[in-house]
């Protein structure tokens, strides 16, 4: 099963969107923008699915460029999953895959949004 | 006109001040010799003393009268709360008023012989100063906006400015007279309540969009069986939450256009792509209530706008139909013009009374339209108006009858066309003109 790193500070929601995930992939979840890239550089993911207001002083945007800055984790998709509605530019200028609000979407939909940024052969790995 | 006052009055006193003397001096010599040896010209001088002596009376009077007058000019312009400059045609300070001391730094002193634009220019793009002083300098029409100054120090303030030319009788510029106004706490305050907005709609959001999924998954059994009593309340806190979710959504857009703070982001696209995305995902909808949804009479148009935002619209009006369409279904094609394309969205639904048509784009207006129809915030067409308007385009109600249906269009313009450019040069514009607030809405917790 690939694995997933999932960046949300709300508890609540990230139990909820780990627990969606959960069937299709190996889900790995950190509060701060810190431990994600803590997470990363130890086991690179097949996506990352990240939140924008972080506590911690790195937020979204911050792990975003890190990411997309070094060679070993570029090549990694990252799934903005957030709240804010205005912020969908920036971070497709930065590299992002897509930009999910997350109460524009019906949760049902998340595994296959997810799905369809992981490459095919290893979707199913 | 001031040099002509100035000459006749240098030369009243000089003339007034030889007279008197005239008479001093004969009068003198008369008391101590008792003898006029001039006769004549010493009655004439003396004469013209007295004359003179009132004379300057007089002009000593309205010297101190014109002193008083410019006096409180000069106190009015003084204690003014406005910060208040002189220049020359090139744009070095001749005045500063004590607000202008305050508001840029700079003491007179500092001020008098340098350019303004020296002082306190440079922080705004390039281009906003050369339109301004091609304004003020070569169509020699006031300025007016707001602009962004540095104080000394490099601090930064934002202030309300005008700057308008003094011309001579032959149309050149004598001087320039700027006045600004600190706005600098009235930017702030604007700055936190778009901040607070942001912040409590997502505050508001992340709860919600907890309580949805996790019934959501809880009606799909993911938590373990439901039992078939649970299963019709869960779907009214589904589509309670699912309500509650939209209306802070349109409130915040609602707020975010009376603010003018609403963020385009265009591009060109095909719209028949959009509007069978838009239709993909209301096909769930349409299905449930066993109604067409046809999209056959789109034509693929490449247009200019904010791909987002069309979706949006066409989300409303084609949500809308399916709302208040029980049997039938909804078509929704396109004409294209040379500017723009049109979109049309027509139901075979309940349709509109006559009275009815002035209330759709209201705010919080929701038409009776019977029992059993899930209730929505009554922004919905007022947002999509909005959004068509900012967007270089329309949206009205083509064609509606009671029990007939009802057919919504809205236009969005083509790529390439004059329009489009218009559109493109004014949001840029407005943007540009925003400072980018970015990192007052992401700053963390």
């Amino acid at each position: 099963m690939k694995t997933v790193l999932l960046v949300e500070d709300d508890e609540i929601l990230s139990g909820m969107y780990g627990k969606k995930l959960s069937d299709r992939y190996s889900v790995i979840r950190t509060r701060t923008g810190a431990e994600a890239l803590n997470a990363v550089r130890r086991d690179p993911p097949s996506a990352v699915i990240l939140d924008i207001m972080l506590p911690g002083g790195m937020n979204g945007f911050d792990v975003l460029r890190e990411l997309k800055c070094s060679d070993t984790t570029k090549s990694i998709p990252v799934i903005m999953l957030t709240n804010l509605d205005t912020e969908k530019q920036d971070a497709m200028d930065l590299g992002a895959a897509t930009y999910i609000v997350k109460s524009k979407i019906n949760i049902q939909e998340l595994p296959d949004i997810v799905s369809r940024f992981i490459p095919p052969e290893t979707a199913s790995a | 006109m001031y040099a002509d006052t100035d000459l006749k009055i240098n030369l009243l006193i000089l003339f007034g001040l030889f007279g008197t003397a005239a008479f001093a001096i004969f009068g003198a010599i008369y008391l101590a010799y008792g003898y006029s040896f001039l006769g004549f010209a010493e009655l004439f001088f003396w004469l013209l003393g007295v004359i003179n002596f009132i004379f300057l009376r007089r002009l000593i009077d309205s010297v101190e009268h014109h002193a008083r007058e410019s006096q409180k000019f000069q106190q009015a312009v003084e204690s003014a709360s406005d910060h208040m400059i002189i220049t020359d045609p090139d744009g070095v300070i001749l005045y500063g008023n004590p607000s202008a001391e305050r508001l840029t730094g700079y003491s007179l002193h500092e001020m008098i012989g340098t350019k303004a634009g020296k002082l306190w220019g440079g922080l705004m793009d390039k281009q906003v100063y050369a339109d301004m002083w091609h304004r003020i300098k070569i169509e020699k029409k006031p300025y007016e906006g707001i602009i962004q100054n540095l104080r000394k120090g490099n601090i930064r303030y934002d202030a309300l400015a005008k700057i308008s030319p003094v011309l001579d009788r032959r149309g050149q510029v004598l001087f320039f007279i700027g006045i600004e106004r600190d706005i600098t706490k009235e930017k702030e305050l604007e700055r936190a309540k778009d901040q607070l907005l942001s912040v409590a709609s997502h505050e508001l959001r992340t709860p919600l969009t907890a309580i949805d999924g996790l019934v959501s998954m809880i009606r799909a059994g993911e938590f373990g069986p439901v039992s078939a009593g649970l299963a019709a309340p869960l779907a009214d806190i589904n589509s309670a939450s699912d309500r509650l979710i939209h209306l802070v959504n349109d409130l915040l857009n609602v707020s975010r256009i009376t603010a003018g703070r609403l963020k385009f982001t265009l591009s060109e696209f095909d719209i028949k792509g959009a509007i069978d995305e838009t239709a993909a995902l209301l096909s769930v909808i349409a299905k449930e209530k066993h109604l067409h949804l046809e999209t056959s009479g789109v034509a693929s148009v490449t247009v200019m706008s904010d791909p987002d935002k069309v979706k949006q619209v066409l989300n409303n009006l084609i949500g809308n139909s399916l709302k208040f369409t029980d049997t039938g279904g909804i078509s929704v094609s396109t004409s294209v013009s040379t500017e723009m394309v049109t979109i049309s969205v027509k139901d075979t639904g309940v349709g509109i009374k006559d009275e009815d048509r002035g209330k759709l784009f209201g705010k919080f207006q929701q038409l009776d339209s019977g029992k059993g129809r899930p209730a929505g915030t009554g922004l919905g067409l007022y947002i999509s108006r909005e959004l068509c308007r900012k967007l270089g385009g329309d949206l009205m109600l083509l064609d509606a009858a009671p029990g007939k249906g009802s057919t919504f269009t809205f236009t969005v313009p083509i790529a390439g066309s004059r329009q489009a450019q218009i559109i493109r040069d004014h949001i840029e514009n407005e943007t540009g003109s925003k400072p980018d607030r970015k990192s007052d809405t992401i700053s963390t917790q």
